[in-house]
């Protein structure tokens, strides 16, 4: 019985998958990430210039004493950003797949090691990591250009595609968790949602940056935001959902898109991540995109 | 048999066998991302994380600590944005200020905010800087009342011309 039922887990799990699909979502999230690297390069060397008292180090940083040399600091970030341009292009990708997520996870918890914690780019980090410990460029790759052609489906596309979905669906229910282990349903109907938008607008204003002038209008309303503060938890709360099927996924995930576009809405806060689709993408046949395919074909020859 | 055929028959090496693999990658992080959401509440990291930013009871009223430029006789004020203190993100910036505060070196801070608002166009206008904790009603803040219920002045300093 309990030997079917793995059995079964592992069909589902290992379940097939083209070689087509992981590589690219490689191109897709391998792509924003090299972007953000270089986009955020002068921000994430000038994270070596901060004063060394504000260092509070966690997760892999937590293994620093104290802060790092701004010459080393530069000299991972860059090395970072050259990986992240490998990872894309599938170039030596046993080597530098596991080394660009390496890098990208320890250049952006040194960035969040700082007193303050960001969530913008949890998901993006998490999501490398899969793809940089799978074979992420048996095709579309430079790799795959060198050894000729190839074009098959396997159990080894087929995990990390829904290791990374699953990992999508973890990180919201973990978000309606933390709502539900600290108030309960009370979240939803009491004034804690039309407070934090105050709050964050109000913080911002006070703070000297740009804010959100819908937001803040809004906080005068009080009747908005129970309804508001119930769909999210409903979003946060039925994500498992999404790995059912493909048609529950994309409802799913438009809802989640929706969220987010909410909380640009009424908060001015960028998840750029998850806004741009990438956060939803590991639950799609992402290798059909046209654009993607045609990319491909030019810049890999296949 | 067309070359496209012969590719389709090709299979890279080391796919068999590879499920101690997939299941040591999968185990491990799907461990990694859940572990923080059986941690205490409040517990925070770095990929790692267990998303506490909104679940909180949020208070009506609010303390923000702040850098502001003052006119000379003060009456004219001003919030100094986050590139002005050294980062381009908010959140840094208020880290930044809270930091000072919390290490009782917010008189370094002044200076080093002064030296660089001197620096930047379209600050003539100001005299001083006042690095502060103001404590909000954040409901009432957009209605019209930017007035704090109550401050904290750390440290005033001069900008320097």
């Amino acid at each position: 019985m309990i030997g079917a039922a793995l059995r079964g887990f592992d069909r589902w799990w290992r379940a097939p998958a083209p070689a087509e699909r992981l590589a690219a979502l490689r191109l897709l999230i391998g792509g924003f990430a090299a972007v953000y690297m270089l986009v955020r390069l002068p921000h994430l060397i000038g994270i070596g210039d901060l004063d060394p008292a504000g260092f509070r180090p966690i997760g892999v940083t937590s293994l620093l004493a104290a802060t790092l040399d701004p010459a080393i600091v530069a000299a991972i970030t860059v090395a970072t950003a050259l990986l992240g341009l490998a990872f894309v292009a599938g170039w030596r990708f046993a080597i530098t797949g596991p080394l660009f997520a390496a890098g990208l996870l320890w250049v952006t918890t040194y960035r969040n090691s700082w007193g303050m914690v960001f969530h913008t780019e949890n998901l993006m980090v998490i999501h490398v990591l899969v793809l940089g410990l799978a074979r992420s460029a048996d095709v579309w790759s430079l790799d795959a250009r060198r050894r000729g052609p190839l074009r098959i489906d396997d159990p080894a596309y087929g995990w990390p595609i829904k290791l990374a979905a699953t990992l999508t669906v973890i990180t919201y229910v973990l978000a309606a968790e933390a709502k539900m282990r600290v108030s309960g349903g009370t979240w939803v109907v009491s004034d804690t949602l039309r407070n934090y938008i105050a709050y964050d607008n109000l913080r911002k204003a006070e703070l000297g940056d740009s804010y959100s002038a819908l937001g803040a209008a809004l906080t005068a309303h009080a009747w908005v935001f129970p309804p508001l503060a119930g769909l999210s938890m409903g979003v946060e709360l039925l994500a498992p959902v999404a790995l059912v099927g493909r048609r529950i996924a994309a409802v799913w995930a438009l809802l989640a898109w929706g969220f987010h576009v909410g909380v640009l809405s009424l908060m001015w806060i960028f998840f750029p991540y998850p806004l741009l689709g990438l956060a939803y993408a590991p639950f799609f046949p992402v290798e059909r995109l046209p654009g993607l395919r045609r990319l491909a074909g030019r810049l890999f020859g296949t | 048999m067309t070359d496209g055929e012969a590719a389709t028959e090709r299979r890279p090496t080391g796919l068999r066998a590879r499920a101690g693999h997939a299941y040591a990658v999968s185990l491990g992080l799907c461990a990694l991302v859940v572990m923080p959401g059986l941690r205490p509440l409040g517990y925070d990291s770095f990929p790692w994380s267990s998303y506490p930013m909104f679940s909180d009871p949020r208070p009506r009223e609010a303390t923000i600590a702040h850098a502001l430029a003052l006119s000379f006789d003060g009456q004219t004020r001003r919030p100094v944005p986050p590139p002005l203190l050294g980062s381009d993100e908010v959140l840094q910036a208020l880290a930044t200020v809270r930091g000072a505060i919390r290490g009782h070196r917010t008189p370094a801070l002044c200076r080093r905010i002064a030296a660089t608002v001197a620096e930047t166009p379209g600050w003539s206008d100001f005299e001083w800087i006042e690095i502060a904790s103001d404590r909000y009603d954040v409901l009432t803040y957009f209605g019209g009342s930017h007035r704090p219920l109550d401050r904290s002045i750390h440290t005033r300093c001069r900008i320097p011309r």
